[in-house]
């Protein structure tokens, strides 16, 4: 890019996982024990390889209807905001099989409360959290999130979401 | 042609502005064949006009979507403000 507008434009790589709102969500897959009772939801998106990170992240986003509410993705409530790396094959969306595949890595994870205070935001979380490197390695990669809302309808969940499964390398 | 909601309103609902803020580019490279993922490159610019970070993205995009967003901090963190194309890690995809 050097050259183009350079008189006008200051330019330069910039992490993706500094930031912490935004994006067009979509829901993947949702399951709960319990009703979401506080119209919550959440989307992870495909993990990708990102340049600015320097290795593989997902992005999640929550929204909720309901608020004030506070989205809680650390244990007992949650299981956290997880990115994993299967080595042998495409694994079972599942929380249970991810930890206890042996072949399945933990390759980070943002365990941060989520403070949702506009009704129908996006609030946005990225894996590994900023100010850790991208994640590397070579397999099947998938977020999963188990997550929590405590808000003005009560308590919902506990919801577990999962990304898209992505064979690659980064 | 794209339905737009224009109405007038009144200008004393908002609090504080930012004259110049901080854009944010992020171009996507399609990546993997069966189970494909978008690829991002990350990019932060600062301009006098959203007009030039527009005309930026398009000369630098080699046809790659982007997404431009402005860069706005505030009390609760950082966030951003789409202004420009979608981010193709956000469409739906069945496994």
């Amino acid at each position: 890019m050097s050259g183009i507008k350079r008189h006008v434009l200051r330019a330069g790589k910039c992490v993706t996982a500094l930031v912490a709102f935004g994006a067009v969500p979509f829901i993947i897959n949702t399951s709960s024990a319990w009703a979401e009772t506080n119209a919550c939801s959440a989307n992870l998106q495909t993990p990708h390889y990102s340049s600015g990170a320097g290795g593989i992240i997902s992005k999640g986003t929550w929204q909720c209807t309901d608020v004030p509410t506070t989205v809680t993705l650390a244990y007992p409530n949650g299981q956290g905001f997880n990115l994993w790396l299967c080595t042998d094959k495409s694994p079972t969306r599942t929380e249970a099989y991810l930890q206890n595949d042996p072949n399945c890595l933990y390759k980070g994870t943002d365990a941060s409360n989520i403070s949702a205070t506009v009704a129908n935001a996006t609030y946005t979380r990225y894996v590994p959290p900023s100010g850790q490197s991208g994640a590397h390695g070579s397999g099947w990669w998938v977020a999963c999130a188990v997550w929590r809302s405590f808000g003005p309808k009560g308590t919902g969940g506990p919801t577990t979401s999962f990304s898209p499964i992505w064979e690659g390398s980064g | 042609m794209t339905v737009l909601d224009a109405h007038k309103v009144d200008p004393r609902d908002t609090q504080w502005e930012i004259d110049q803020p901080p854009y944010r580019v992020h171009f996507f490279e399609r990546r993997g064949a069966q189970q494909p993922t978008w690829e991002s490159e990350e990019w932060e610019l600062n301009a006098s006009d959203v007009t030039d970070v527009l005309a930026w993205a398009e000369a630098t995009s080699r046809d790659r979507p982007h997404v431009v967003y402005a860069y706005v901090s505030s009390d609760s963190g950082s966030g951003l403000v789409r202004l420009f194309g979608s981010d193709p890690n956000s469409q739906v995809r069945d496994d």
